[in-house]
């Protein structure tokens, strides 16, 4: 770590607790460092990485024992003994995940600037113009569009509900070329506009974020599907866009 | 009046499980593991509701016995660490995950399963609760300073479990993660 700025103060500015003053005094320390800023970038992905890992299940049924038992109408519990079968399950996940593990490896680090980029902050500001633009104003469109990208793209897609981080859709744009591939518009109470590009994948697994032109970027592909999020945003608002569309989109 | 407010508090520990069960897989690296202390935590809330003075407080309430739950459980049973518990927390998450990757998902679950307790809990609660460093501070009863040097030695560790994970398992070396530390 270089000499000029403390490990918690990076940590501090990733996570969006400087003030002005250290905000700033990082960022330039950060923008003239090409390999602490590469660094920065790996910290970012593990912290997007731990929230799109652990971060769902929110909506998983709870068993009702637990429910009967704070209403008053279950038995205290017992220590459950871990079943046979579950500790077979684990074992045989152990044995499938190492194999695959041995097969097939993704990095999960940034990558090299692609022109996924550019064509996603060039459909942001819709130049050139989209093939078609549609006003989305209900839940009901909103799941038209996702059947029409889920065939497009030839996988299951939904547009993220992004209410809790205070944006709504309001929009989808279409384009045809350079690769068939939509824009997700998302506005916020303040007026701030977040989108969200969505096209097939060139296959690489890459994640990345960064600040362009006042705004924050996030490239966040797999095999499958290759997205651009974008948006006049902090960077931790958008770690925790990311990570809910991360968990959403499918 | 001593059921009504049984009662409501009832609903309001209902109201946290989907969070607590989430924060509890991510910190024992196990969901049946997690599972059993949940439940366990609930039995405990049960019986001492009634301490608690700030309704407000109830998620981090819920965490901290969670927490000294599950550190009893290691000092009993040393049960972190348990390969079985890591791979199921892994494949759980690998299904689940829109990536399909499930080899990343394994390694950075044993990853984050090398990190002390402390080191995970702090990672957490920034990471996945969305805190801030001074409601941390408030709910970990450490100064902010603390926080700090514990998230950054964490992140650290974690960065570097990861690049052991994946010379582990043979995989590609990340490009320039190495001689960042040079």
């Amino acid at each position: 770590m270089t000499t000029e700025i403390r490990d918690e103060d990076l940590h501090a500015y990733i996570d969006g607790e400087l003030d002005d003053l250290g905000r700033s005094r990082v960022q330039s320390i950060v923008d003239a460092d090409p390999v602490l800023r590469h660094q920065l970038s790996l910290y970012r992905a593990d912290k997007a990485r731990l929230v799109s890992l652990y971060g769902g299940g929110l909506n998983e049924p709870l068993p009702r024992e637990w429910i009967q038992r704070i209403e008053g109408r279950g038995a205290r519990r017992q220590w459950n003994a871990r079943t046979t079968w579950t500790i077979a399950a684990a074992m045989a996940a152990t044995v499938v995940l190492v194999l695959a593990g041995s097969m097939a490896y993704r990095n999960f680090a940034p990558a090299t600037r692609e022109d996924i980029v550019a064509d996603a902050l060039a459909a942001r500001t819709q130049s050139p113009p989209p093939d078609t633009v549609v006003p989305i104003r209900s839940t009901r469109d909103a799941q038209v569009e996702a059947a029409v990208m889920t065939r497009v793209l030839a996988t299951q897609v939904k547009a993220p509900d992004l209410t809790k981080l205070g944006f709504r859709l309001v929009g989808m744009d279409v384009y045809n070329t350079p690769a068939r591939s939509f824009d997700l518009r998302y506005r916020d109470g303040k007026g701030r506009i977040f989108t969200l590009y969505l096209r097939r994948s060139s296959g690489a697994t890459r994640f990345d974020l960064f600040e362009e032109k006042g705004l924050h970027v996030c490239v966040w592909q797999d095999e499958v599907m290759a997205t651009v999020m974008a948006g006049p945003v902090s960077g931790a608002e958008m770690e925790r866009l990311a990570g809910l569309v991360y968990t959403s989109l499918t | 009046m001593v059921g009504s407010r049984r009662e409501s508090f009832g609903e309001a520990l209902i109201t946290q499980l989907p969070a607590l069960r989430r924060y509890a897989r991510a910190l024992v690296g196990g969901s049946a593991l997690a599972d059993d202390l949940v439940q366990d935590c609930i039995e405990r809330a049960l019986r001492q509701w009634e301490g608690l003075r700030d309704g407000q407080r109830l998620a981090s309430w819920l965490r901290s016995i969670l927490h000294n739950l599950y550190v009893d459980e290691l000092r009993r049973n040393r049960t972190r660490g348990h390969e079985q518990e890591i791979a199921e927390l892994a494949d759980d998450l690998s299904f689940s995950a829109p990536a399909h990757d499930g080899t990343m998902a394994f390694e950075f679950v044993r990853a984050m399963d090398s990190l002390s307790v402390e080191h995970r809990q702090v990672l957490l609660l920034v990471g996945l609760e969305d805190m801030n460093y001074r409601e941390i501070a408030a709910e970990l009863g450490i100064p902010i300073g603390t926080v700090m040097s514990r998230l950054a030695r964490g992140r650290e560790r974690l960065r570097s479990a990861l690049e052991g994970e994946r010379r582990r398992s043979g995989a590609v070396h990340v490009p320039g993660a190495q001689e960042m530390r040079q």
